[in-house]
């Protein structure tokens, strides 16, 4: 599977309102066709960092373009459709299959018939075509225009790239094309690190605060946590490959500033607590200023029952002095219950 | 005598022809579900040191189900009865200097399950044959208490090697007072038995004594005096 043209991807189109959509995030949303419709987008689960609800859009970050870019990586989308795939695709049916890419966020429609900047995959060499599914594969050096994994880190803007097939479902209306999409967007962007971070640590707690990130498409947040020293201003996996004491943890969805993370750590020794947001692709931000707190030992309610002389040890053998009637009643009440029931039943 | 005074009376006087209007199915048990405030007396175990209280200030929220078969059947029932309960609370954990003042954060719970079998006296016979939709209820039994506490991470607990967990043994009493909502709506009660087997419906007040504490052994004493609010269902 080869991509025709390599400039067609570079830029973002020019418009038919048709098609526009004025989503928020992503105002050029792919479109689900009615007859045929994007079904499977496998074979490049690692070299995606995760999939929209609609399972039409595939979020990659800089971990992933690296990945894909250095393993030349074929993302291969798959089409299917309730008529014969070989009817869709005749000749009076069948307009084309394209890729196409815009800048992220969007809002401009994109019509390709006719319009240069989409790229025309050709129908023998680049689709693999069954009756009822038809599969794009698609190298993403080509499609992402990167042939060197270091430029994933240095891309400016990030964008979004579409695999399209359009055909004339309706077939009475001339050039009133179906479309059905798949969009990658390559987010190369990372995101702000938080700010102000506080943080209080027990034997089984982290718990921080922070203030958010101002960045735009934040998903959630990632607080490391050592017992030895690091700085802020580097990213979290740096920290934990350097540090055998640290550990890097999820903390919190987009829509927190605070939360209580389990862990397990030893009471009067200093901590090293700092932050990182994540994108909805994955990339972290360099991590916030390290804050140093020291673990605070507690006692829950077990342990100051203890220290106060309470005589219970737990354990299920109840302690019951000598002449008492222990557990032998009970039991041989659960038992007459049980008999009664079963010869109530038979009855 | 006021119109009030002739309405009430009236209203009696409907309660009480009405509660033997139907043909019910057979009876053979009751089941019950209850709820009430529970204070484990765990504090009494110390002179002056209440950690207890220090850790949980409020009342349990109690929640107990029975499920009762009859072996008697003529003046009043006489049973045999299952329950089994659940009652939890959680209370933030303290610093070990206890002087620092930082709102340390963690919560420490203490979860109970109690389990009972009962011997059961139901004096309906009153309500039956002379439609008083009034029936006390007696219970006595034994009692196995499973309980556990959980540390700041949600784990049981743990010090010097013991368990945070286990179980404790007593006994119960209880008295109760059942109301028959039946004289309500007979024609409902009526349906009700009808479709699902439910000869009566009440909802009860009962006022319970547990002595759960290893009968005098040492350690935790789950034991209360509570006062417990339910429906039962009779089938």
């Amino acid at each position: 599977m080869r991509i025709m043209s390599t400039r067609a991807c570079a830029s973002a189109l020019a418009a038919l309102g048709a098609l526009a959509c004025a989503a928020p995030a992503f105002a050029l949303t792919p479109t689900t066709g009615t007859e045929v419709t994007l079904t499977q987008v496998s074979g490049f689960s690692r070299y995606v960092y995760q999939l929209d609800d609609a399972q039409t859009t595939a979020f990659m970050g800089v971990d992933e373009c690296v990945d894909a870019i250095e393993q030349d990586a074929e993302l291969t989308v798959q089409f299917t459709t309730s008529r014969s795939f070989t009817d869709v695709l005749a000749d009076d049916l069948f307009e084309a299959a394209y890729t196409f890419s815009v800048d992220r966020d969007s809002t401009t429609a994109v019509s390709c018939a006719g319009n240069e900047v989409c790229t025309t995959l050709d129908r023998d060499e680049d689709l693999t075509i069954t009756t009822t599914a038809i599969q794009v594969s698609l190298s993403a050096r080509e499609l992402f225009q990167i042939s060197d994994p270091v430029d994933c880190a240095t891309v400016e803007d990030d964008a979004e790239f579409f695999v399209r097939l359009t055909w004339d479902a309706d077939r009475s209306t001339e050039g009133a094309f179906s479309t059905a999409d798949m969009r990658f967007v390559l987010d190369t962007t990372r995101p702000d690190a938080p700010t102000s971070v506080t943080a209080l640590a027990t034997e089984s707690t982290v718990s921080v605060s922070w203030e958010d990130s101002s960045s735009g498409d934040l998903d959630e947040y990632a607080l490391v946590y050592a017992t030895a020293s690091f700085s802020g201003g580097v990213l979290p996996t740096e920290v934990t490959e350097a540090l055998s004491s640290a550990k890097l943890q999820r903390v919190a969805d987009n829509e927190s500033n605070s939360q209580d993370v389990t862990a397990d750590l030893t009471p009067e020794v200093t901590l090293y607590v700092a932050l990182a947001a994540r994108d909805e692709a994955g990339n972290y931000s360099e991590l916030s200023d390290a804050v140093e707190t020291t673990v605070v030992d507690t006692i829950d309610f077990w342990e100051a029952y203890r220290e106060a002389g309470g005589q219970e040890e737990g354990g299920y053998c109840a302690h019951t002095p000598a002449g008492s009637p222990g557990r032998a009643p009970w039991l041989m009440m659960l038992f007459g219950f049980v008999a009664l029931a079963r010869v109530r039943r038979q009855r | 005598m006021t119109r009030l005074h002739a309405a009430a009376l009236a209203c009696v006087a409907t309660l009480c022809v009405s509660t033997t209007a139907w043909a019910e199915s057979p009876v053979s048990g009751i089941a019950e579900v209850k709820f009430g405030g529970y204070q484990p007396m765990i504090d009494s175990e110390f002179g002056g040191a209440t950690p207890f209280a220090d850790y949980y200030a409020d009342d349990l929220w109690f929640l107990e189900a029975e499920w009762d078969l009859y072996l008697y059947d003529g003046i009043g029932k006489l049973g045999l009865g299952l329950h089994a309960g659940y009652a939890s609370t959680t209370g933030d954990i303290r610093s070990a200097d206890g002087v620092s003042g930082d709102e340390v954060p963690g919560e420490t719970s203490f979860s109970v399950i109690p389990l009972r079998a009962s011997i059961v006296y139901r004096y309906d016979y009153s309500a039956i044959h002379h439609g008083i939709p009034l029936v006390p209820v007696l219970k006595a039994g034994l009692d196995y208490h499973l309980w556990w506490v959980t540390d700041g991470s949600g784990e049981t607990a743990s010090v010097d090697g013991f368990q945070g967990e286990g179980a404790k043994a007593g006994w119960h009493a209880s008295l109760g007072l059942n109301l028959l909502l039946d004289v309500i709506s007979p024609r409902t009660a009526a349906i009700f038995d009808l479709n699902w087997g439910v000869n009566n419906t009440y909802f009860f007040a009962e006022y319970m004594i547990s002595r759960v504490d290893g009968f005098g052994g040492p350690g935790f004493d789950l034991s209360d005096d509570q006062l417990l609010f339910g429906l039962a269902f009779e089938f």
